[in-house]
């Protein structure tokens, strides 16, 4: 007789296996009562099983999601220290003296005869270099700032003017970092709440698979993966949430 | 029936893991295999050993 089919029975009792295993072990069970007799406590067992653990208790979903976005915003914290406003305004105040000693410097440096135009050190602002500064790194364009300003010179028929290279380099870059400071600040600063979704879950190792999560609607299923310890190292679940009946309202939002 | 629960309760984690998603969501040996990132003949030994487990409980009583 062949080996007894022990760990398929499961799937044989609920019609997963393939039509050819499914067949084998059929033909099985015909020759074997002790494997006909486990199969058939098995799926007593099963129904007992299902009686006994009953169905998961309700989630109160306002709740946990509000729990897990405040120890969003704890972790946060402590990853990016710097970023809160009092450093943010200090090395904002650096930049704008530094900024005044490169531009000082430019009108030292400059060689030429011509006097040198304003125009020269607000080049980047004139070109929308500050307010798209991530894109124009991004795309080497900063490389080309001197090219693309010669071009503009010689379609206006401008005189070539000594170029203070590298203040007003330093200019553009420390201008660039402190739009993008503020940019970031005042998003933070205006109190919306991100949403939470999988990808940040995923950040904070909740889910190893955000894809996975979605399409079997897993995220709906957190706190059961949580009381299964299912979930690796959950640093925001570490405290159990009080379970709740939710409101009929909550229940429909997920 | 207490008893079984509690039987559950005590099974190692990724037994009962196996048990529960399977009982309680009813999902099959893939998706359990998928969610405990094992391959589906693991997910099936785990449910073979936890339900041996459970009957030895219920045979015990």
């Amino acid at each position: 007789m062949a080996k007894h089919p022990d760990t398929d029975l499961v799937p044989y009792l609920r019609g997963e296996l393939a039509p050819a295993e499914r067949e084998r072990v059929a033909r099985h069970l015909e020759e074997c009562p002790d494997c006909r007799q486990d199969t058939e406590q098995l799926r007593d067992l099963l129904d007992q099983v299902a009686r006994s653990i009953g169905q998961p208790p309700d989630v109160n979903w306002a709740r946990y999601r509000a729990e897990l976005r405040e120890k969003l915003e704890a972790r946060r914290a402590r990853r990016a220290w710097w970023w809160s406003p009092v450093p943010v305004a200090l090395s904002a105040s650096v930049a704008g003296v530094l900024l005044l000693v490169a531009v000082w410097t430019g009108f030292q440096m400059k060689t030429g005869g011509e006097p040198f135009s304003p125009e020269e050190a607000s080049i980047g602002s004139e070109l929308g270099l500050l307010q798209e500064y991530q894109v124009v790194e991004q795309l080497d364009l900063l490389e080309d700032l001197d090219v693309i300003r010669k071009s503009r010179r010689a379609r206006r028929g401008a005189p070539e003017l000594a170029m203070p290279r590298t203040p007003v380099w330093l200019a553009v870059g420390l201008l660039g970092t402190i739009g993008l400071s503020a940019a970031r600040a005042g998003r933070a600063a205006d109190g919306a709440p991100e949403p939470l979704d999988a990808q940040m879950l995923l950040d904070l190792d909740l889910l190893k698979d955000a894809d996975l999560a979605r399409d079997r609607g897993l995220l709906t299923r957190m706190p059961m993966l949580e009381r299964m310890r299912l979930l690796e190292a959950p640093p925001v679940l570490q405290t159990p949430l009080p379970r709740e009946a939710p409101a009929p309202s909550e229940a429909k939002d997920r | 029936m207490k008893e079984l629960g509690a039987a559950v309760d005590r099974l190692a984690p990724r037994q009962r893991a196996a048990v529960l998603l399977k009982v309680q969501e009813d999902m099959a040996t893939y998706d359990i295999a998928r969610v405990l990132k094992c391959s589906e003949a693991t997910v099936r030994v785990h449910l073979h050993r936890a339900l041996a487990t459970l009957k030895k409980t219920m045979e015990k009583r």
